[in-house]
């Protein structure tokens, strides 16, 4: 077995350096952003430690926050503090700013980064659902090209992403909330700071003269991924929202969620306040 | 009892470490390691319970960088307990360094010191064990069943002192006291219940872990630095455990980490102690976050048994308590923390019948020990839940109930006598008792007269009010010992000795402050030095809520002989006669205004003019008493129906803790505790897997709380005048964490009708709670 | 072994690090700068808290290499010339009861105060969230960094001293 030891962490100049060196199974070492979650799983042994790791933190072509005709568009190693205190983001993806200011405490937050909390995929990551509800799109960059992956399709199973060995996340881009439309992070757990949280969730809904007329949902630690609801989402385009609706969405939302006994919680549990959460999220 | 007119003691002075704490100064354990200091790292037991069958160290022996490997198979066997406790203790004797049995996951299988952390930890994983698996005892209730694994079947387990002792039932101690008839009292009473409550293991979180140093020195001894609440016992109990005489150890207890009684427990002196004498380098073992929660001590948990009866007057004629405590692999401090669920808890409400049964079983889980609160804690859940629920059959205002019956100053009660810690008790009468004010004082700044009925609460959010009574002692009497010396430098500053040990609380401050008092000078001439076992008079170490009120008796009549032997001095000088003498301010002034000499006079005249003599004292003091402080707790919560997420609003801690000798550190006591029992009331829990194995040794996953999650908190002092302690002080420092679990409890039924008598108050459990009440 | 070269409290300081160190280790045993404790190493607790580029970090999740011509601060460096006012806050509070936490929380609350001088108590709570205390009931510690910043002690910090003596 290897030990953290025997690692070798290596610095590359620039991006196009690291996809060089990402390209040759010979090279290819596992990214390391700001180690907030990757070094305690190496230390804790839940995860393999890697023979190699690649420093992504000080490439300065994956910083940044910046607004494009296809959406806002984040570098992958911005951190949570950038997130939280970028007045674009906050302006035009609140939720997002909300979940960043929730995730650890300030240390955590310097150091933690967008494409870290991605790729960590845990299915209690705080980030991953206030991404899924703007539709957006992650691009991952190899030696060969840059490809877009639709958010909804990044997390294809527990503690696992459409991310090839020799490619790199460098950015998301994501849809600015639209005129109208209003968002919602929320997360239920029972300590204010570096929470583990029971369940989570972000929604995107817009309402014109009381009818919804669109709705983006996601939960987040009710699933081996972060889940959208496609059900309730389609089958709510339309209504008017009243204490009806909002009864019928917590019973539509719980029967949609299918989540698991763990150490936190009981799935009896989950699937309840999963239904009271979403409710929450779309009470004004 | 008149104010006092104190010049030092009851004053905010500063804290004597607070100026190098706050510049980050290397001060702790960890901070001292000398460079060619080896690491040491233990091998951990991945079973419940387990025969050793073979063990093969011969390859993490021959790697190079390690140094030494120790198993059962090459230490002294020497049954002795891991509580640090006066001798001959009242905890049983069926630990060894390293055994051939393992008996819980975590417990040691050996240990390897080498050069760098890396490599003892790779000659810890090259250590070969074979075992044979047993069938692990995982609860109260496997334990006492028949038939049941036996934990303890060496030969060696045993009781060093007359108690009863039964291991092949799995019970590592047993007590009880009975006065009237309970039974009887239960029969024809009106009002009654008969209720069982669980409250849960936890651990004391200390953001230092235990760690510890060892060196041999030139001379041959061996010097021990180490973040003990107990250095004396720590002392003795590692020479034991080594089997070498006593003298040739040294225990030094630099600035500790926080202890909260797991560092009451000598968990790692004697293996690296035993390292360093072996290897002859200087070892350092410092546990992970991990270890420390698995392999420290933790909370015992206990099933209690609460039976209440009243007349139909409402007067309470019956309280019996039964509690079974789950002291997990090793019977450290499992007879006295179960003994004090009953000693700290049954005195505070008059009933002319009382029963109490005090039951410790051993399990395969982790071991119990000391905490903040020791048994009191589990007991104050139960008792005063179950009096909220005797006031509501009753229908009186449960702050009514508790006011009507509460021990008062003056009255005694018959379980002081009766529950000792290994003996018969000490009968006392209460002096000192701010209670009722505690009650009227928390009562007003909670407002506890808009507390409504929970049945005509509405909405999603509901809010409710609930409060607790609460005692616990000051030392341990006629057992525990302090002793404190003084001497005067010449120029009128005083080094004070001492065996206390200063955990963070600030003890060192206080005692200093006492003596300061004492002699009449202030707190900045006194020069603390706490806890070196070469250095200091001896001193139990910080328990039992002791420090304060034993030791502080003992500096107190130390600095009296002081200032009699400068009032001797200065008489010589002014020649005078000395009781036309009086001390203000670090002087001696005539009575007669026809003169003065200072401090710094006096102190050169005795060391340099005229019939020379260190002015110096030594004193010691053993308690008769153990006066309890009192407090009344009040917490506001509001619970989420929705998610059953629940929210302290408000907490109010009213103590009575005699006079509070520093205001702002025994407030800082009272707040400490506080915030712990709101935590362990609602976020801290151990979570094990069915062989045993805890699943959250993380503080990312077994959750204190943080800055964000304190709420308001109002901390009240009492002032009351303890004739027996010094200056009139009780103490304060374990006190307040009994005080969350009941409170809260109480206040969730009175927010939204449901009873939670299993801790901690998760939101599930009120979730289900609150299904239960719409089915 | 790789060579490292950093700013550490104002002084160009190299050391030869392994990669997988990390650099809480590094600066208690290779530096010789104990004020970061160890608490749980696996970033939860706080204790080992230092500035890296002004702002609060766990040394205890960042690996010596990674800090290659950066700068870091740890209380040795903040009150050399004497407490702080901030620290002379956090002393006339009598603020820490065991202090194994100060370090991180003091530093913590000095990187708050450069960044926004008068915080308000709520401000504090959400800023020093991450330092963990179990002995204090976090009273004394939000009163002295709200103090500090009422009374407009503006400079948490000194500016340290630059020299370029590698050692």
């Amino acid at each position: 077995m290897r030990t953290v030891e025997d690692i070798e962490i290596r610095f590359p100049g620039s991006l196009a350096e690291a996809l060089a060196w990402q390209a040759d199974e010979k090279t290819r070492g596992r990214p390391l952003a700001g180690g907030t979650d990757l070094m305690v799983q190496w230390e804790s042994g839940v995860a393999a430690i890697p023979e190699r790791a690649v420093s992504l933190w000080g490439l300065k072509e994956l910083k940044g926050i910046r607004e494009t005709p296809r959406g806002i568009e984040i570098g992958a190693m911005t951190t949570h503090t950038e997130l939280r205190s970028s007045p674009l983001v906050r302006e035009k993806l609140p939720a997002l700013a909300a979940a960043a200011a929730t995730v650890g405490g300030r240390q955590i937050q310097n150091r933690g980064t967008i494409a870290g909390n991605v790729a960590n995929a845990s299915p209690a990551g705080d980030l991953a659902p206030t991404l899924l509800i703007t539709d957006g799109l992650a691009t991952a960059a190899s030696a060969s090209g840059r490809r877009d992956i639709p958010l909804a399709k990044l997390f294809t199973g527990y503690r696992k992403l459409d991310v090839r060995a020799d490619e790199l996340l460098v950015s998301f881009t994501l849809p600015a909330l639209p005129a109208g439309a209003r968002e919602k992070f929320h997360k239920i757990g029972t300590r204010a700071a570096q929470a583990i949280s029971k369940v989570m969730g972000a929604c995107r809904v817009r309402v014109q003269n009381g009818t919804i007329v669109s709705l983006a949902v996601s939960l987040g630690s009710v699933a081996p991924v972060p889940v959208r609801l496609p059900e309730l989402e389609q089958w709510i385009a339309g209504r008017r929202v009243d204490l009806n609706l909002l009864e019928e969405v917590e019973r539509r939302a719980s029967a949609e969620v299918h989540p698991i006994d763990d150490i936190r919680s009981t799935a009896t549990y989950r699937k309840w306040v999963s239904g009271r959460l979403v409710r929450a999220l779309l009470e004004a | 009892m008149a104010k006092k007119n104190f010049k030092v003691v009851n004053q905010p002075v500063k804290k004597l470490d607070a100026l190098p704490l706050a510049l980050g100064k290397p001060l702790f354990v960890a901070d001292f390691k000398p460079a060619d200091a080896l690491y040491a790292k233990l091998l951990w037991s991945p079973h419940a319970h387990a025969i050793i069958k073979s063990i093969d160290i011969s390859a993490a022996e021959k790697m190079p960088g390690v140094h030494c490997v120790l198993y059962h198979g090459n230490v002294p066997r020497i049954a002795h307990t891991t509580a640090g406790q006066g001798f001959p203790e009242p905890s049983p004797y069926d630990t060894f360094m390293f055994d051939r049995k393992v008996r819980y996951v975590g417990d040691r299988v050996a240990a390897v010191a080498a050069e760098t952390p890396e490599i003892a930890e790779a000659a810890v994983k090259a250590i070969k064990v074979e075992y044979e698996r047993l069938e692990p005892v995982l609860s109260i209730e496997a334990a006492l069943k028949e038939g049941s694994p036996v934990i303890h079947d060496e030969p060696e387990a045993r009781a060093v002192i007359p108690v009863p002792y039964e291991p092949k039932k799995n019970i590592a101690a047993r007590v009880g006291m009975d006065v009237g008839n309970v039974e009887q009292a239960m029969a024809g009473a009106p009002y009654k219940l008969d209720n069982s409550y669980y409250i849960h293991m936890a651990q004391h979180c200390p953001i230092e872990p235990h760690v510890t140093m060892a060196h041999v020195n030139a001379e041959g001894r061996l010097v021990i630095r180490t973040s003990t609440q107990v250095p004396f016992h720590a002392r003795r109990i590692a020479a034991q455990t080594m089997d070498i005489p006593v003298q040739q150890v040294r225990v030094i207890k630099p600035r500790i980490g926080g202890g909260f009684g797991a560092k009451q427990e000598v968990l790692l002196e004697d293996v690296v102690g035993m390292l360093a004498w072996r290897s002859r380098r200087p070892v350092l073992l410092m546990y992970t976050r991990e270890e420390e929660f698995v392999s420290s001590r933790t909370r015992h948990p206990e099933r209690i048994r609460v039976r209440l009866a009243a007349d139909p007057e409402g007067t309470l004629t019956a309280v019996g308590l039964d509690c079974i405590s789950n002291t997990g692999a090793y019977g450290a401090h499992a007879l006295t923390v179960v003994c004090n669920s009953g000693s700290k808890v049954l005195p505070l409400y008059r009933a002319p019948n009382v029963h109490f049964t005090g039951t410790a079983v051993y399990t395969n889980l982790p071991v119990g020990g000391a905490y903040r609160g020791y048994g009191a804690t589990q007991a104050a859940f139960a008792v005063e839940s179950a009096v909220d629920e005797l006031a509501e059959q009753i229908g009186v205002d449960p702050l009514v109930l508790r006011s009507n019956h509460h021990i008062r100053s003056g009255e005694t009660s018959p379980v002081f006598a009766a529950l000792g810690e290994g003996k018969a008790g000490v009968e006392q009468a209460i002096g000192s008792c701010g209670l009722d004010k505690c009650i009227r004082l928390g009562a007003k700044a909670i407002g506890w007269k808009k507390r409504g009925d929970w049945r005509k609460k509405k909405g999603r959010y509901r809010r409710g009010i609930g409060m607790c009574c609460l005692m616990q002692g000051s030392s341990i009497p006629e057992i525990d010992m302090g002793a404190a010396s003084l001497k005067m430098n010449e120029d009128g500053s005083f080094n004070l000795l001492m065996g206390a040990t200063d955990l963070g609380t600030g003890s060192d401050t206080v005692l200093a402050q006492i003596a300061a008092e004492a002699i009449g000078t202030t707190s900045d001439k006194i020069l603390v030095y706490s806890s070196d076992t070469d250095m200091t008079p001896f001193d139990v170490g910080a328990y039992a809520s002791s420090t304060t009120y034993l030791t502080g008796n003992a500096v107190l009549d130390a600095g009296l002989k002081i200032k009699k032997q400068i009032l001797g001095v200065a008489a010589e000088m002014m020649e005078k006669k000395p009781a036309d003498l009086e001390i203000r301010d670090a002087q001696v002034f005539a009575r007669d205004g026809s003169g003065s000499v200072t401090f710094q006079d006096v102190a050169l005249h005795s060391l340099y003019a005229a019939n020379q003599f260190q002015i110096a004292a030594i004193s010691s003091h053993i308690s008769h008493k153990s006066p309890p402080p009192f407090a009344a707790h009040f917490a506001e919560v509001e619970v989420d129906t929705e998610t059953g997420l629940i929210r302290v609003v408000k907490y109010v801690a009213a103590t009575d803790c005699g006079t509070a000798i520093h205001p702002k550190l025994a407030e800082g006591q009272v707040e400490g505790a506080v915030m712990n029992g709101i935590c362990y009331a609602l976020t801290e829990q151990y979570l094990f897997n069915s062989a045993g194995r805890m699943l959250n040794d993380s503080f990312l996953h077994y959750k204190i709380y943080s800055m964000r999650d304190k709420p308001e908190m109002v901390t009240i002092l009492v002032p009351t005048y303890e004739k027996t302690g010094p200056f009139g002080a009780k103490s304060v420092s374990e006190i307040g964490i009994n005080g969350p679990c009941p409170a809260i409890a109480n206040a969730i039924y009175n927010a939204v009708g449901v009873r939670l008598r299993e801790a901690p108050f998760t939101p599930e459990k009120i979730w289900r709670g609150l299904q239960q009440h719409n089915a | 072994m790789k060579k490292i070269t950093f700013t550490l409290n104002g002084e160009s300081r190299t050391v030869a690090v392994a990669p997988h160190e990390v650099l809480l280790d590094v600066l208690r045993d290779k530096l010789g700068v104990k004020s970061p404790k160890v608490g749980c190493e696996r970033g939860d607790c706080g204790a080992c808290t230092i500035l890296l580029d002004g702002k609060p970090v766990r040394s205890c999740l960042i690996l010596a290499v990674e800090v290659e011509g950066q700068e870091i601060t740890t209380l040795e460096g903040v009150g050399r010339d004497g407490p702080t006012p901030l620290q002379e806050s956090f002393i006339r509070h009598n603020a820490f009861q065991c202090g194994f936490c100060a370090p991180g929380i003091v530093l913590a609350a000095t990187a708050l105060l450069e960044k926004n001088p008068k915080p308000t108590a709520h401000e504090v709570q959400e800023a020093i969230s991450g330092n963990l205390c179990r002995c204090t009931g976090y009273e004394a510690i939000i009163e002295s960094a709200v103090e500090a910043g009422r009374q407009g002690t503006a400079r948490a910090r000194k500016p340290a001293a630059r020299k370029s003596a590698n050692r």
